[in-house]
């Protein structure tokens, strides 16, 4: 049993060996190189700032602080325009809100659930990799 | 002219060299291409899963660690688009259990198979793979093949080593029944069709 076993092993090897690989169409490569540049095209890194805007910006930072230098003391908006004498009170609007038990449950196990999303979204990148 | 290691291709490609990425596609296209034929069986469909696996591969580099070789993770690739391609067109076989061949038996076959011509005993053995179920006929391919190891074949179908030996058994002792069918007709036509 264990004889024929290797020999049916070695038989099956051998025929296997004997098959030629199977070959795609000529223009295969370049199929999927068209595609893959497509790709790698809508791939590219676009940064929601861009470099000019960010220049801009510094150019504004340290024009302000240039003309604090050269200025000290004065202001663009007039000082006593701000009076922060006003009596300004906040109420928390939350303060009378009563919850009952099982709202506290549903708030909870609502959280564990969002916190649940990045390990299954881990998991699920993993299995279809 | 030197030519690069698959680890180098990808360190290349994932530094915006898309070129080395051709040259993975060249290296690997008929191996990809022959694995996703014994599994869909139907040669277009089978360029269209080899083109989806390369892009997909393309997309997940990133994600190559490096770990296991370029070529396994690239087949663990391709067995699961062509499944998926099988499971949306709905289309699987199913494997039958056969009777274990006697020795005898099992001896005639391959005596009959030593003497036929290297592309008719080609064209059998095609024939026979395409009568595999589908994942089988994958994981007979990796192994006899491609040879690679159980381990090595169980981390690309994701199924346990024990799992893959059973299936190889099994799908070894389906293909001879089915080599028998083949070489002598006689034998095993007027049982009906016995595969």
């Amino acid at each position: 049993m264990e004889e024929q076993f290797k020999k049916q092993d070695e038989l099956v090897k051998n025929l296997m060996k004997g098959l030629p690989l199977e070959q795609p169409s000529p223009d295969f490569t370049q199929k999927v190189m068209q595609q893959v540049l497509k790709r790698a095209a809508q791939n590219v890194y676009r940064p929601l700032i861009s470099k000019e805007a960010w220049w801009i910006i510094a150019a504004m930072f340290i024009g302000g602080i240039v003309w604090l230098y050269f200025n000290p003391g004065s202001s663009l908006i007039p000082a006593d325009s701000i009076t922060w004498e006003q009596d300004i009170t906040f109420k928390n609007p939350l303060d009378d809100l009563q919850l009952s038990k099982t709202a506290v449950y549903a708030i909870g196990f609502m959280a564990l659930f969002l916190f649940q999303i990045p390990f299954l979204k881990r998991l699920m990148e993993k299995r279809y990799v | 002219m030197t030519t690069n290691t698959d680890h180098e291709l990808v360190a290349q490609t994932l530094n915006g060299n898309t070129q080395a990425f051709s040259s993975l596609v060249e290296r690997y296209q008929d191996y990809v291409y022959t694995i996703a034929v014994r599994i869909v069986k139907i040669r277009e469909e089978a360029e269209e899963v080899a083109q989806d696996s390369f892009i997909k591969a393309f997309e997940a580099l990133p994600t190559y660690r490096g770990e296991a070789k370029f070529s396994s993770w690239l087949y663990s690739i391709v067995y699961r688009k062509a499944l998926d391609r099988l499971r949306k067109n709905n289309r699987s076989k199913s494997l039958e259990l056969v009777e274990e061949l006697t020795e005898g038996e099992s001896e005639s076959v391959e005596n009959a198979l030593h003497f036929l011509e290297l592309k008719e005993r080609n064209e059998i053995l095609q024939k026979c793979l395409d009568e595999l179920p589908e994942g089988d006929a994958a994981i007979i391919s990796f192994y006899y093949f491609e040879e690679l190891s159980v381990k090595e074949i169980a981390e690309i179908t994701r199924l346990g080593e024990d799992n893959i030996k059973i299936k190889l058994h099994r799908s070894r002792k389906k293909l001879f029944e089915m080599l028998k069918f083949y070489v002598f007709p006689e034998f095993t036509q007027n049982n009906g069709r016995a595969i």
